[in-house]
C-alpha cells in the first residue's frame, strides 16, 4: 500500500471544496489549481497550496498538460478529478498513474475508456448478458445517412441520441420525427465536440415512461467489488438531474437484488476499480417494469452525497483508500439496509421561466440553510451543504451554472423531504436568478411526494413548477415595516449620535402624518413586463410607539388593505431583518394573528428583497424588487424602452459565445428558421426568426462573444398592417 | 443628573376632561387649516396645470430631495394665512422653507410653491425667505434653494423691493453665507424671472431642468416691448442655453427627480470637500431615557382656561429625558423655574414660568442665562406669562432695573436659544424670555399660546379705565358739579362690557398663534404632543454649524475665502 500524503483536486467548485474537505480531515496536503476566472474561488482558498492554470474559461481544467506539469511541480502524491472535466479522461488517468510518483484516484485508464464510449459500454454489457435497450453503437459508420437508416429502420421513433462521451445531458437529444433528425445529431455533434472534444453517436429507442435508477459501487485493487444501494435521479430537467435520493423508492426486494447483481457484474467485467456508477433505466411501460443498463459513469457522481448519508460512508475517503491500495473488507462497513432515506437538490443559476437558460452575473447574498427543521431519532437535524461559492462570488459564463447543493437525510422519505424544503426555503440567493424556486415547487409536488414517478414529471408538470408566488399584499407589509426599520436603524447607526438620525425622528413632519411610500413588484421573473402589472403600493405610517406601524397596501384598480402591525421582536443588521410581528386587518372586530418568524434580505444594489414567512404553518417565499418613491423617478429614467421592445431585433437570449451564423444580410427567412446559435456553459442555444422577414444586419461573426440581450440579427421592419 | 420630577395625571378628573378637551379642539382646528388651506398648495387646478407640466408638488420635491426618513423640521406653516385681502389664503406663504438632512447633513431648504400665485413673492414670502436665510446662517447651514418663481408680486412692490429687509437681501444673504463656506444650491425647476434669476446666478453651484426651468432678466414680453426682438422662452432662458451658452446654470437635468439627484450629489460632494469631521452629530450622548409619562399628557394638564394655574414642572417632565431636572434655586423667585435637564440626550438650560415676574425671578434668570453662557449649555424658554409685577412696592423695589439685567443677560447670551410659547407671553415678559427681538435661534408656538402686550382681559381694563378717564375728564369741563346719575350708571356698564369684549376679543384675535404665525412672528405652530421632537430636533440644528457654542460668532466659518464664490 502506498501513503498518499498529499492531493491535487483537479477541478473547481462545489466538489473541488468537497473532495479538499476530505483530505484535510485525512490530513493529506490539498493543492487546488485554478482559471484565473476563479483566482478567489472558495476552493482555491481553502487549500494548502494553489497553481495558476492558464485559459480563462473550462479549457483550463481539460488541458492536461499543464494540470499534469503541476502535479510534477507540487509533488502531489495523487490526482483527484471530481467530476466532469478531466474525470473521464482515459489518457489523463494513463498518464497520472505512469508518473513517477503519483496515481490517478479513480479507475483504470481501461475501465474508462470501455464505459466512456457508451457504444463499447453498450457492447461489453450485451457480451456479459447485461440488457441493454434497443439501439445502434457502431462506430465505424457515423454518417448522418447511415443514423437515420438506423433509426428509421432498426429502432423507430422516438429516438435519444447520445454523444458516445457525453455525460450530464449534454450531447443529448430526444429525436421524435425523422424530419428533425438531421438537426439533431448535427447540434448534439457540435455539441459532444465542444465539451467532450469527440462527436461520435450512438442511438437508442427511447423510453417514453422511465425512471432513472443507479447502483453505487466501490471496486477495490483486488478484485472486489461492492455496490453501495441505488439512487433515484428521475426528477430531471433537460436531461439534467435536479433532484436526487437514497434509495430509490418503491421498488420491491427482487428488484433491488437485480439491479445489484446488474451492477456489479457490470464492473466486474470491465475490471473496475474504485467509485463508480451504474446508471439503468426502468421502463414503466414494461410488463412488472424492466430494468435496462444504460450506462457506467466511471466517477464520482454530483449526487454521492446521498449515498454518503444512508450508508455513513465517505466515498471520497474510500476512493483515496483504494487508490492508495486497501482492501474493501478492511475498509468498508456497509450497512444491511440503506438507514433513513436522503434526498439531494442542486441549485443552478438558471431561469426555469426561460428554458432554464444559464444566468451569470454576481451573487450578491447566498444564504444556503443549513438548520433545518427538527426531525426525531438519530439522525443529523443538519442539512449537508455542499457549495464553491460564497455572497460576492460570480457565476461566469465560462463554467457549469451550478451554485451548490443541499442535502438532507430523514428516518424516512417524507421527513426527508420536509427537511430539504424547510432548508429551501430558509435559504435565498439574491442578485442572480436561480431555480430555488423551481426545487420548492418540485418537492411540494404531490406525484413528487408520492415518490416513483418517471423522468417526465418535470416536463408534464412544467407550469406548476415555475410558477412563481404572488406577491401577497401580507409579504409587502412585512417588507415595507422591514425596510423601515432596516432604513432607521442604518441611518443610526452610521451617526450614532446624531439627534436627527435618532429612530424615534425617523420621518418626522411638522403637524403632518408623512407616508413612507413603497413600490413593491414581484421580481422572480426576469421577464419585466410581465411584472409592471402586478405592482403594489405600500405606505406605511409609523405609529409613535416605535414599533407600531399602519401599512396600507394597494394594488391598481383594487380596494387598499389596512393592516395594523406590531413588532414583538427585531433582529436588524444591514443586509438582513429577522422578525416576529402580528398584525390585524383593518377590521374593528379582526383577531390578531401572528408571523413568528420573517426573514427579508435585501440587495441595495438592485432593489432587490427576499422576503420569507411563517404564518399559520406554511411558509411562504417571494422575492421582489423594491422601489422606493424617492427612487421611482430614477429607475423610470434608466429604464429606456429596450431593443427587445421592437421585434426587428433579435437579441441573444444569454451570454455567451455565437457559434454558427445561418443567415446573411439581404437573405429572406422564413419563421422558425434559425438565425443563428449561442454557446455558453456548453449549452448551445438556437435562436429562431419570430415572423417571415428579411434579414437587414447581422452584428456579429462566428466566434464573437456576446453579452445578455446583445442584438445579433436585426430584421426588415415588419410592414404596417 | 438631575431629580426626577412630574406625578401621574389623573386623566378622568372632569378638570382634566375639560382641558384635554379644549386642547384637541385647538390641534384639530390647527390641523383643519393646515389640511385644508395650506399642505395642498395652491389649490387642485393649480395643482393639475403644475403636474401636468412634469413637475412634482413642492412638497414632494423637498420630501425627494431629502435623505429617506429624514425628518422635517418645516417652519412657519401659517404664514400669509389670512393676511392679504386679494389673497385670503396664501398656502405657507408662497414657499416652503424647513430643515433636514441631505447625506446625512443638515440642510436648509427653500421651495417655492409655484401653484400658490405662480410662486411670486408677497412681502411675507420675502420674509419667509430671509427668515430661513437667518436660522441657516445662525445654525451655519448650507442652503438648498428650489426655485420656481415669477418674481416679485407686482401689485405689493412697494413693500417687496426697496427696503433692508426685502428682495435684494436674499442675494445678499446668499453672498455671505457662500463667502462663508455655507453651500448654496439652487436648482431651478420652474420659472426664475428678473430678481429670481440671480438666486440661480449667485449660488455656488446651480441645476436646470430641461424644458420646464428657465432663467432670464426680462421675459419674452419685456424683451419684445423693450428691444423689439422677438424670442422663445427656450432661446432666452432655456436650460440648454444656460447650461451650454451663459453659463449660469452648471448641471443640466432631464427632469424633476433628476435636478433633485444632481442637488443631492452636489451637496454630497460639497460636504466631504468642506466640512468632514463636522456632522450634525453633535457631542451628547448616544442614549438616553424616554420620559417617564406619556407626551399626550400634556393635553390634561394645559388648563381650559388660561388664567388658571398649573406647576410648570408637569410639562417639563413630559419634556425632558427620563422626567429628570437638575432645578437652580427651586425656592428663589419660584415664579420662574430654572434648571438644567436633557432633550435626545443634549444637555439644555430651562427658563419657565411658573407665575407672574418678580423682581427675585428677574435676578435668577439673569444668574441662570450667566451659567449656561459660562457652560456654552443652550437654553430653553418656556413661556406661560402674564408679565412683571406691577405696583408701588415693585416699583420702589426697581424691578425695572432688576427685569432689565434679565434683558440684558438675554441679549448678549450667545449659546443657541429656543422660545416655545406654551401659553400666554405678555409684555415685558416676552422680551425677558427671549421673545422674537431677541433673536432666539427658534421660536415656536403651541396652538394655545397667545402673544401681546397684555392679556386681552387687562388691556379691556386698561384701555376701558382710560377712555372713562378721558370721556370723565371731558364731561368734567362741561358739567363739573353734576353727580352721576343712576340712569347713566346702567346705561354706562353696558357700554362698558361692549367696549371691553370689542377690546378683549381684538387682543383675542391679534394673539392667536394664526394672527401671528401669518405675520410670521414665530418659526410655526407645533403640536403639544410633538414638542419633544422638534426641541430635540431644533437643539441639534442649532449646535450643527456651531461646534464650538461657547464662541458661536464663528458660525461666519473661517474655511474658504472671505468671497462667495462668483459665477464666471
Amino acid at each position: 500500500m502506498v501513503v498518499l500524503e498529499s492531493v491535487l483536486v483537479a477541478n473547481r467548485g462545489e466538489i473541488a471544496v468537497r473532495v479538499i474537505r476530505t483530505a484535510r480531515k485525512l490530513g493529506m496536503r490539498t493543492v487546488a489549481v485554478y482559471s484565473p476566472a476563479d483566482r478567489y474561488a472558495k476552493h482555491v482558498r481553502l487549500a494548502d497550496e494553489s497553481y495558476a492554470l492558464r485559459e480563462e474559461d473550462g479549457r483550463a481544467y481539460l488541458n492536461a498538460a499543464r494540470i499534469l506539469e503541476l502535479v510534477e511541480k507540487s509533488g502531489a502524491r495523487c490526482v483527484h478529478p471530481g467530476y466532469g472535466f478531466l474525470s473521464e479522461n482515459a489518457a489523463f488517468a494513463d498518464a497520472c498513474n505512469s508518473m513517477r510518483s503519483s496515481v490517478f484516484v479513480g479507475p483504470p485508464a481501461h475501465a474508462i475508456r470501455a464505459m466512456g464510449s457508451k457504444a463499447e459500454a453498450r457492447r461489453i454489457m450485451i457480451g456479459a448478458g447485461v440488457p441493454v435497450v434497443p439501439g445502434y453503437e457502431d462506430l465505424a459508420d457515423q454518417s448522418v445517412e447511415r443514423l437515420k437508416y438506423e433509426a428509421c429502420r432498426n429502432i423507430g421513433f422516438p429516438i435519444m441520441i447520445k454523444a458516445v462521451h457525453g455525460g450530464g445531458g449534454k450531447g443529448m437529444r430526444v429525436v421524435r420525427s425523422e424530419k428533425q433528425f438531421e438537426d439533431a445529431v448535427l447540434s448534439a455533434k457540435s455539441e459532444a465536440r465542444n465539451a467532450f472534444g469527440a462527436d461520435t453517436l450512438i442511438l437508442e429507442k427511447y423510453i417514453p415512461r422511465s425512471r432513472h435508477i443507479e447502483v453505487q459501487i466501490i471496486a477495490d485493487q483486488h478484485g472486489k467489488v461492492s455496490h453501495l444501494f441505488d439512487r433515484d435521479c428521475s426528477l430531471q430537467r433537460r436531461h439534467q438531474k435536479v433532484i436526487e435520493e437514497a434509495p430509490a423508492p418503491h421498488l420491491s426486494e427482487t428488484q433491488r437484488n437485480e439491479i445489484y447483481d446488474i451492477a456489479e457484474n457490470a464492473a466486474r467485467a470491465v475490471g473496475y476499480q474504485n467509485a463508480g456508477t451504474v446508471e439503468l433505466i426502468y421502463d414503466l411501460d414494461a410488463d412488472h417494469g424492466k430494468m435496462y443498463f444504460l450506462e457506467m459513469n466511471t466517477r464520482l457522481q454530483v449526487e454521492h452525497p446521498v449515498t454518503e448519508l444512508v450508508t455513513g460512508v465517505d466515498l471520497v475517503e474510500l476512493q483515496f483508500a483504494v487508490a492508495a491500495g486497501a482492501k474493501l473488507e478492511d475498509i468498508l462497513e456497509r450497512p444491511a439496509l440503506p438507514l433513513g432515506h436522503a434526498m439531494e437538490a442542486r441549485l443552478y443559476a438558471e431561469d426555469p421561466r426561460h428554458d432554464f437558460l444559464p444566468q451569470s452575473g454576481r451573487i450578491e447574498r447566498l444564504v444556503l440553510d443549513d438548520r433545518g427543521e427538527d426531525t426525531a431519532g438519530n439522525l443529523s437535524d443538519r442539512v449537508r451543504v455542499d457549495c464553491g461559492l460564497e455572497s460576492g462570488d460570480q457565476v461566469t459564463v465560462f463554467f457549469d451554472p451550478m451554485i451548490g447543493k443541499l442535502i438532507s437525510h430523514g428516518g424516512t422519505r417524507e421527513q426527508a423531504r420536509r427537511k430539504l424544503l424547510s432548508a429551501l426555503q430558509n435559504s435565498a440567493v439574491l442578485g442572480i436568478q436561480t431555480n430555488l424556486n423551481y426545487i420548492c415547487n418540485v418537492l411540494e409536488d404531490a406525484e413528487f411526494i408520492a415518490g416513483g414517478f418517471d423522468t417526465s414529471l418535470a416536463i408534464r408538470r412544467a407550469t406548476e413548477f415555475t410558477a412563481y408566488p404572488e406577491v401577497d399584499t401580507l409579504a409587502v407589509c412585512i417588507l415595507s415595516v422591514a425596510s423601515f426599520l432596516r432604513e432607521r436603524y442604518a441611518q443610526h447607526a452610521r451617526m450614532p449620535s446624531s439627534v436627527w438620525a435618532h429612530p424615534s425622528l425617523a420621518n418626522f413632519r411638522v403637524n403632518e402624518h408623512e407616508a413612507i411610500t413603497l413600490q413593491v413588484l414581484p421580481a422572480n421573473d426576469s421577464d419585466a413586463s410581465d411584472s409592471t402589472s402586478a405592482c403594489i403600493t405600500t405606505r406605511l405610517f409609523p405609529e409613535d410607539e416605535v414599533n407600531q406601524f399602519f401599512v396600507e397596501s394597494s394594488t391598481e384598480g383594487q380596494d387598499p388593505r389596512r393592516n395594523f402591525v406590531q413588532v414583538d421582536h427585531s433582529n436588524i443588521s444591514d443586509e438582513c431583518v429577522r422578525l416576529a410581528l402580528s398584525w390585524t386587518e383593518d377590521t374593528a372586530l379582526s383577531e390578531r394573528h401572528n408571523v413568528p418568524q420573517a426573514r427579508i434580505d435585501f440587495v441595495d444594489a438592485q432593489d432587490l428583497a427576499w422576503v420569507r414567512y411563517t404564518h399559520m404553518n406554511t411558509t411562504r417565499s417571494v422575492f421582489v424588487r423594491v422601489r422606493s418613491r424617492e427612487h421611482a423617478g430614477l429607475l423610470k429614467d434608466d429604464s429606456r424602452a429596450g431593443p427587445g421592445e421592437n421585434s426587428s431585433k433579435i437579441l441573444t437570449p444569454m451570454s455567451g459565445k455565437v457559434v454558427r451564423i445561418l443567415c446573411e444580410p439581404g437573405a429572406a427567412v422564413r419563421k422558425g428558421d434559425t438565425l443563428f446559435v449561442v454557446e455558453a456553459m456548453k449549452m448551445s442555444y438556437n435562436v429562431l426568426a419570430p415572423r417571415d422577414a428579411t434579414v437587414l444586419i447581422v452584428n456579429h461573426t462566428v466566434g464573437a462573444f456576446v453579452n445578455h440581450g446583445s442584438v445579433i440579427v436585426e430584421l426588415e421592419q415588419e410592414p404596417a398592417a | 443628573m438631575g431629580a426626577r420630577i412630574g406625578n401621574a395625571v389623573r386623566r378622568d378628573l372632569p378638570r382634566a376632561l375639560r382641558n384635554c378637551e379644549r386642547m384637541q379642539e385647538l390641534e384639530l382646528e390647527l390641523k383643519r387649516v393646515l389640511a385644508v388651506d395650506v399642505l395642498c398648495g395652491g389649490g387642485a387646478s393649480a395643482m393639475q396645470r403644475h403636474m401636468s407640466r412634469g413637475k412634482l408638488p413642492v412638497r414632494e420635491r423637498v420630501h425627494r430631495l431629502l435623505d429617506p426618513l429624514s425628518p422635517f423640521l418645516e417652519l412657519s406653516q401659517l404664514a400669509g394665512y389670512k393676511l392679504y385681502d386679494e389673497k385670503p389664503i396664501l398656502p405657507a406663504g408662497g414657499v416652503v422653507t424647513g430643515i433636514g438632512k441631505v447625506h446625512g447633513h443638515l440642510v436648509m431648504v427653500v421651495a417655492n410653491d409655484a401653484t400658490v400665485s405662480g410662486g411670486t413673492y408677497f412681502p411675507i414670502t420675502v420674509k419667509k425667505h430671509l427668515r430661513a436665510q437667518h436660522i441657516a446662517q445662525q445654525c451655519g447651514l448650507p442652503c438648498v434653494y428650489l426655485v420656481d418663481s415669477g418674481g416679485a408680486y407686482l401689485p405689493r412692490q412697494a413693500d417687496v423691493f426697496p427696503d433692508r429687509d426685502h428682495f435684494g437681501r436674499i442675494f445678499f444673504n446668499q453672498a455671505r453665507m457662500s463667502a462663508a463656506g455655507l453651500a448654496q444650491i439652487a436648482v431651478v425647476m420652474g420659472s426664475c424671472t428678473a430678481g429670481g434669476a440671480y438666486v440661480p446666478a449667485m449660488a455656488d453651484e446651480a441645476i436646470i431642468v430641461r424644458k420646464t426651468g428657465s432663467i432670464f432678466l426680462g421675459g419674452p414680453p419685456l424683451v419684445k416691448a423693450a428691444t423689439g426682438e422677438d424670442v422663445s422662452v427656450e432661446e432666452l432662458g432655456g436650460a440648454e442655453m444656460h447650461c451650454s451658452k451663459s453659463g449660469v446654470a452648471d448641471y443640466l437635468a432631464e427632469n424633476d427627480e433628476h435636478a433633485l439627484q444632481l442637488a443631492r450629489d452636489a451637496m454630497a460632494q460639497r460636504v466631504t470637500a468642506f466640512t468632514t469631521g463636522s456632522s450634525a452629530a453633535s457631542s451628547s450622548a448616544p442614549t438616553f431615557d424616554a420620559p417617564l409619562f406619556p407626551i399626550d399628557d400634556l393635553r390634561y394638564i394645559i388648563p381650559s382656561d388660561s388664567k388658571e394655574m398649573y406647576d410648570v414642572r408637569e410639562v417639563l417632565a413630559r419634556l425632558v429625558d427620563g422626567s429628570r431636572f437638575h432645578e437652580f434655586k427651586p425656592t428663589y423667585g419660584a415664579s420662574l423655574v430654572t434648571g438644567w435637564a436633557h432633550v435626545h440626550g443634549q444637555v439644555v438650560g430651562i427658563l419657565a414660568n411658573n407665575g407672574i415676574l418678580f423682581s427675585e425671578s428677574a435676578n435668577k434668570a439673569a444668574h441662570f442665562i450667566q451659567l449656561c453662557e459660562q457652560r456654552a449649555i443652550p437654553l430653553l424658554f418656556l413661556h406661560n406669562v402674564s408679565g412683571f409685577m406691577v405696583g408701588s412696592a415693585y416699583e420702589q423695589g426697581g424691578i425695572a432695573k432688576h427685569g432689565a439685567k434679565w434683558v440684558n443677560a438675554v441679549s448678549n447670551a450667545r449659546v443657541p436659544k429656543i422660545s416655545l410659547l406654551i401659553g400666554g407671553s405678555h409684555g415685558a415678559a416676552n422680551y425677558a424670555m427671549c421673545g422674537r427681538a431677541y433673536d432666539p435661534h427658534f421660536l415656536l408656538t403651541w396652538p394655545n399660546a397667545k402673544i401681546s402686550v397684555m392679556g386681552g382681559t387687562q388691556a379691556a381694563n386698561v384701555l376701558y379705565t382710560i377712555q372713562r378717564d378721558a370721556a370723565a375728564q371731558r364731561d368734567g369741563q362741561k358739567k363739573k358739579a353734576n353727580a352721576v346719575s343712576a340712569e347713566r350708571d346702567a346705561d354706562g356698564a353696558a357700554q362698558e362690557l361692549k367696549l371691553k369684549q370689542e377690546i378683549e376679543s381684538k387682543f383675542e384675535q391679534e394673539g392667536s398663534v394664526y394672527y401671528a404665525g401669518a405675520r410670521l412672528w414665530d418659526d410655526g405652530c407645533i403640536l403639544p404632543t410633538d414638542s419633544r421632537k422638534v426641541l430635540a430636533l431644533c437643539l441639534a440644528a442649532a449646535a450643527a454649524g456651531n461646534r464650538s457654542v461657547a464662541a458661536p460668532s464663528t458660525h461666519v466659518r473661517t474655511a474658504g475665502s472671505t468671497f462667495g464664490v462668483f459665477r464666471m
